[in-house]
């Protein structure tokens, strides 16, 4: 992540913490950060040279309207300052330090199959007994590369029981004492 | 081969499967950002330990050399194929180490002791030794007074090492650099025919493949392979493996050293070694300083060297030892040591460069090869005037010490002398007489390649020598005299050669030398 990007994220929630609208910007970053990563012709778009600064500011405004003015106040600083490439990094960025601020904490899940419900519930018992958290915001990866099972990571920490990594430490225990 | 039989093997795997528990594992983790050129930088991380070595998906191993603010810069230890960005990278909580044991001797293995000589695994107990480790400390060393016999006159006469000292090797290439580390591994044979082996390492860094092969394979027809290990890391390997083959290498001597036996190592060479770090830490982004080594390229040689080390003989003390892994606590024994024969390629004969100046002066001494003499046919081509030793002195046996006292200084002034007859004046018979001893110590001092003296047979050589016993041989028969000399002494005086190896030089030993030599000299006029 850039330095930039954190420098933009944390005004930005400084700002919103004033006018208390943190909230709903922070649900914005999210839908942000979900579509930028959706759409690779988006990212692309964003990142080229060659697109002027106008036809960015048209497309990001009109994918993005309707959305409160610090947010839209952001993409324009962000395209007038030739920064339109960083957009998804700051909405990132953003993320992570308003849940640091606010006690959240993010657990990705990776499951070879999305999760229902029930398993989600189930996961986010687990996760609250693991960490003491008390607000969880689940995130759920399909990697059908895993097999079963499921890996939870939080933060820098790895909770992999995953049938994939079964296989890996057996491959392991085989060729060690071969 | 045996033949294994398919139930057998079912059987096996039964064994092995059944022992297996599945489980999950709880790890800290972190994400590929970039990959490339062997280095790879991760997000994430936030515990991890210098020096410490981490997983990459697909069991790739790596050591963390950089810490960030925000990222971690970790060198691969092999190809960075499989590694995309994005991928996981585990901590092990372990630091790289290499497993060692009595096994490894006769064997070639590779920078993390994997055998890479097609014989298997390595067999027997062994142990988890780190790679880097801290020299042993004041208290836990001795003063060297032991000879290293490298059965090469010029060195063992002039230029003695010492059980646990470092003595550098430098030379332009081709030089024969290497066959003076050789010979003195070959010449350890006699100590591991008599049952006191000294344990040698070669480490090869950044050579051919072929060059490797060749010297495992010169060490192997010479019987040497018995109480030698080779550790290789050949050009084609990733830089980082280069930068660590001598801590393996270092490791696998401490392991010698630390359970009371002598053990030599050499290291060939340091300044491909320095080459391959430098590449790692530009790529790492560190910032260059002289000819573009990073600043601490010095400690990279320094710490590597002061691992070499004379063991204090007191068992009581050496278990005490600093930095002692938990593996060897029980097996450690006072009286080992370490000694080492680092090399260095200068370019163009100099010595003032970077890494020969530091190497230079963190070892207790050097042996000078130049290629002047070289192509002289002064082989070894040892510059005697500019190599020195600077414990040895005291790790000659008596009668060596008494014998070669004299012999650096005669050759000096010789070749002051020499230098100065060139202009064809006339000479004084003192003159005359110096020059003409010091043109047949030159010849003695000669010695062809994988033909290592014994000690005794230096001593009575170098004897007739410095007494000025060969005036009335012609230089060009001082090769044939000395062969003719020593086969006398070893049929018909063996007594007088074990008293010279015990180190007394007696009346009785030097009249006898004086009287054989006298006798034989006869014969060349």
């Amino acid at each position: 992540m850039s330095r930039a990007a954190i420098r933009y994220a944390k005004a930005i929630l400084d700002l919103t913490s004033e006018t208390n609208t943190s909230k709903e910007v922070y649900g914005e970053m999210k839908n942000i950060q979900k579509s930028i990563d959706g759409s690779r012709e988006l990212q692309l778009m964003l990142k080229s040279p060659v697109v002027k600064q106008e036809d960015k500011r048209a497309v990001l405004k009109e994918i993005f309207e309707g959305n409160s003015k610090t947010t839209i106040h952001l993409i324009e600083v962000l395209v007038d300052n030739r920064r339109a490439s960083l957009l998804e990094s700051v909405a990132e960025s953003f993320i992570t330090q308003y849940n640091k601020q606010e006690g959240i904490i993010e657990a990705v899940v990776t499951t070879a199959f999305p999760l229902d419900e029930n398993l989600e519930a189930q996961v986010l018992a687990k996760v609250k007994e693991l960490t003491n958290a008390t607000t969880v915001s689940l995130i759920n990866k399909v990697d059908p590369a895993i097999l079963g099972g499921f890996i939870l990571r939080v933060g820098d920490m790895q909770y992999n029981a995953s049938i994939a990594n079964n296989f890996d430490q057996l491959k392991k225990e085989l060729n060690i004492s071969r | 081969m045996a033949e294994v039989k398919p139930a057998e093997i079912s059987a096996i795997l039964k064994k092995q499967i059944s022992g297996f528990e599945a489980s999950a594992s709880l790890d800290e983790v972190g994400t590929v950002l970039t990959v490339g050129d062997g280095i790879a930088r991760v997000y994430g991380l936030s515990n991890v330990q210098y020096g410490e070595l981490v997983e990459f998906a697909g069991g790739l191993e790596g050591i963390v050399l950089n810490l960030e603010e925000d990222n971690v810069g970790v060198v691969l230890l092999g190809p960075s194929k499989e590694i995309k960005e994005g991928s996981t990278v585990k901590r092990t909580q372990r630091i790289a180490s290499v497993k060692v044991g009595e096994g490894i001797v006769g064997r070639v293995v590779d920078t993390l002791g994997t055998p890479i000589d097609g014989k298997g695994p390595i067999v027997g107990e062994t142990f988890e030794l780190p790679l880097e480790r801290k020299a042993p400390g004041v208290i836990y060393r001795e003063p060297v007074t032991e000879p290293l016999q490298t059965g090469i006159k010029a060195i063992d006469a002039m230029i003695p090492v010492g059980r646990g000292q470092r003595e550098l090797v430098i030379g332009d290439r081709q030089t024969g650099k290497t066959t003076v580390c050789i010979d003195t591994i070959l010449n350890q044979r006699e100590f591991y025919d008599a049952g006191k082996p000294v344990y040698c390492i070669y480490v090869a860094i950044g050579q051919k493949a072929s060059t490797v092969a060749n010297i495992a394979k010169v060490l192997e027809d010479k019987g040497a392979m018995a109480y030698t290990t080779i550790v290789a890391a050949n050009a084609s390997d990733p830089a980082p493996m280069q930068v660590y083959a001598p801590f393996t290498g270092a490791a696998i001597g401490e392991y010698f050293r630390d359970t009371g036996r002598p053990a030599l190592i050499v290291y060939d060479d340091l300044s491909k070694q320095a080459v391959a770090y430098r590449e790692v830490s530009l790529l790492l982004r560190r910032p260059p300083g002289r000819e573009a080594y990073p600043g601490d390229v010095f400690y990279l040689h320094s710490r590597l060297l002061e691992r070499s080390a004379k063991i204090i003989n007191d068992d009581g003390i050496a278990r005490e030892m600093n930095d002692l892994p938990d593996v060897l606590k029980d097996k450690v024994k006072g009286g080992g040591s370490l000694t080492a024969l680092p090399i260095i390629e200068t370019q163009a004969a100099d010595v003032s460069a970077y890494i020969p100046t530091n190497v230079i002066s963190i070892t207790d001494g050097q042996i000078f090869l130049e290629t002047d003499l070289f192509n002289a046919g002064v082989r070894p081509a040892i510059n005697v005037g500019i190599s020195v030793s600077r414990v040895g002195g005291n790790a000659q046996i008596k009668s060596m010490k008494k014998v070669a006292g004299t012999l650096k200084l005669d050759q000096a002034q010789f070749r002051e002398l020499e230098a100065f007859s060139k202009f064809g004046s006339d000479l004084d018979a003192a003159t005359l007489n110096v020059i003409e001893k010091g043109r047949r110590n030159v010849e003695i001092l000669k010695q062809a390649e994988s033909n290592p003296f014994t000690v005794e047979d230096q001593i009575a050589i170098i004897y007739a020598g410095s007494k000025n016993l060969l005036r009335a041989v012609p230089v060009e028969k001082v090769k044939e005299f000395e062969r003719d000399y020593l086969e006398i002494l070893n049929a018909k005086h063996r007594n007088i050669l074990d008293e010279l190896k015990a180190g007394k030089l007696t009346d009785e030993v030097t009249d006898t030398l004086a009287a054989v030599a006298k006798d034989l000299s006869a014969k060349y006029n």
